[in-house]
């Protein structure tokens, strides 16, 4: 005994009452479930249509999937009624084509509709070669059909031009010894050996041949490699800067030691000319100085010849003392001394007449330093 | 969802076939169900009693949750909600479409708009219209005239 088809759908006897019928699919009701506005529905359909308007598809009233309740019990047991009354369904179950039998001869499972169908295709029932009449297993057919001695075939050399076609059992023993390809059939193996490689070395050379196609036209295609442009300038451009500044600053050192030099030379130059004026002048006085001595010296030995002449040698000795303080004190009070003491040595030596004080340079020919 | 659509046009073909409503005729349908021909004829007693029209319809796979799309072929009757090229302006088939009405209520509103007619006459807009509306009248935006005409 089955149990009662419990399926979404139902097979119903004949005319239904309409009442029964669910608007929106146009069958009795599946789970049917009824609105507020008192309209029933299949559960599916119901949540269909209101998926697309929310309204009750019979009235239009406003409503939501949430409102609807299962409908009511009556509604329910009336769409049950309409069922294959149980009497019959017993019957149905042996008719049904969608019932499984299981079928005698290869012992599986089949549809009772498709029951005719599996009888031309059952694996475990007989048919008859075409070609011998021998009755053949249909699982095993095929085989046989390869091996079948009054099977009508080609010469395996048809690919070579063997034009030969007759029963299996003629090839073997007519055929097979006269066929003029069968003669050379080392050749063709051999011949096919060498087509096969080459066939393969140009397959894998095409193929190589398109990848390097396709990179040229990828390295064609792709933008050139980017110089690294970003890294380089700070330092490069740091490095001239300094190098700018350190050029600049060696030429202002080298003016500046130039002027150094410049100033260095003047500096000399006037040096020379100072020291060459203040020895002029140094030797003009010591000529000077040598002049009044000899003078001096003369004037003190007429004084000495006429005192001996005159007097004791004691008075002489006192004038040379005086004399020689005389000579010591021209060197501080020159002008005077020189001017009162000898009066006659200015006559005779003009240039020493004049003052000329060692230390003093206010004389007119001295150089400014 | 194309179960229910299969269901239920075999249902609405099978009824048509068996009791057809007065006037309207299943002139073919195709074999999956998606386009309809039905042929409508004027009632008695009105502007056009005599006349024969010709209807097509289009279901969509999601029939009868969307409508159908509903035409005029070949000679299209005049009537101020009828445009010359077979579009025509009636609610339920857009808007106001529910997917408890069927080919035959359709039918039969497409067929009591003719009926109501008082005088056979384009939309005034219609000129405009043809020049402008697609293919199909469900890509039209409509602004429904009144329903007493
Ligand atoms: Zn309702
Ligand atoms: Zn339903
Ligand atoms: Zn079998
Ligand atoms: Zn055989
Ligand atoms: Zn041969």
């Amino acid at each position: 005994m089955r149990p009662p088809p419990r399926a979404t759908e139902y097979e119903y006897v004949d005319t239904v009452n309409l009442n029964l019928l669910c608007c929106i699919c146009y069958c009795p009701f599946i789970d049917p479930v009824s609105s507020p506005c008192g309209h029933t529905f299949c559960r599916l359909c119901a949540s269909a249509a209101l998926s697309s308007a929310q309204t009750c598809p019979v009235d239009r009233a406003p409503l939501s999937l949430a409102q609807l309740q299962p409908a009511a019990r009556v509604i329910t047991s009336m769409v049950e009624e309409l069922q294959v009354p149980r009497g019959a369904l017993e019957v149905h179950v042996e008719e049904c084509g969608h019932g499984l039998v299981t079928c005698e001869v290869c012992q599986s499972a089949v549809k009772n509709k498709d029951i005719e169908a599996h009888a031309t295709e059952c694996p475990g029932s007989t048919v008859t070669c075409p070609d011998c009449r021998e009755p053949i297993l249909r699982s095993g057919f095929s085989e046989h059909a390869s091996i079948c001695q009054e099977a009508t075939m080609s010469c395996p050399h048809i690919s070579h031009g063997c034009p030969w076609e007759g029963k299996r059992r003629l090839f073997y023993s007519d055929h097979k010894s006269s066929c003029p390809f069968e003669a050379i059939k080392g050749f063709f193996i051999l011949n096919d050996q060498k087509m096969d490689a080459l066939t393969r070395l140009n397959m894998t050379l095409k193929s190589e041949i398109s990848d390097l196609r396709t990179e040229i036209a990828i390295l064609r295609d792709a933008p050139p490699v980017p110089v690294p442009a970003a890294f380089l300038p700070p330092i490069v451009e740091e490095t001239a800067d300094r190098m700018g500044q350190l050029l600049l600053d060696t030429d202002l050192l080298r003016g500046e030691l130039m002027n150094i030099n410049a100033g260095f030379s003047a500096l000399e130059m006037r040096q020379d000319v100072a020291l060459l004026n203040e020895t002029a002048r140094l030797r003009e006085e010591m000529h000077s100085v040598r002049a009044l001595c000899q003078a001096v010296q003369s004037q003190l030995l007429n004084f000495a010849l006429d005192r001996r002449k005159e007097t004791s040698s004691n008075i002489t000795s006192s004038v040379l003392t005086s004399t020689f303080n005389a000579l010591a004190g021209s060197s501080g009070d020159s002008g005077n001394t020189t001017g009162n003491a000898s009066p006659p040595l200015s006559a005779k030596k003009g240039s020493a007449a004049r003052p000329v004080v060692p230390g003093r340079s206010d004389s007119s020919t001295g150089t400014k330093l | 969802m194309s179960n229910i659509f299969t269901k239920r046009l075999t249902k609405e073909l099978r009824d048509l076939q068996a009791n057809p409503p007065a006037g309207i005729l299943i002139d073919k349908a195709d074999d999956d169900l998606k386009l309809w021909r039905v042929v409508m004829s004027g009632a008695e007693g009105t502007l056009y009693q005599g006349e024969q029209f010709k209807l097509q319809f289009k279901f969509s796979n999601n029939y009868p949750l969307e409508s159908p799309e509903v035409i005029f072929l070949d000679t299209v009757p005049i009537h101020p909600h009828i445009y010359s090229n077979g579009h025509i302006c009636l609610s339920i088939l857009y808007d106001q479409w529910s997917p408890a009405l069927t080919i035959s209520s359709v039918c039969l509103s497409i067929q009591s708009m003719l009926s109501s007619a008082t005088k056979k006459e384009r939309p005034p807009d219609n000129a405009m219209y043809i020049m402008t509306a697609k293919k199909s009248p469900k890509a039209t935006t409509w602004a429904f005239h009144d329903d007493k005409v």
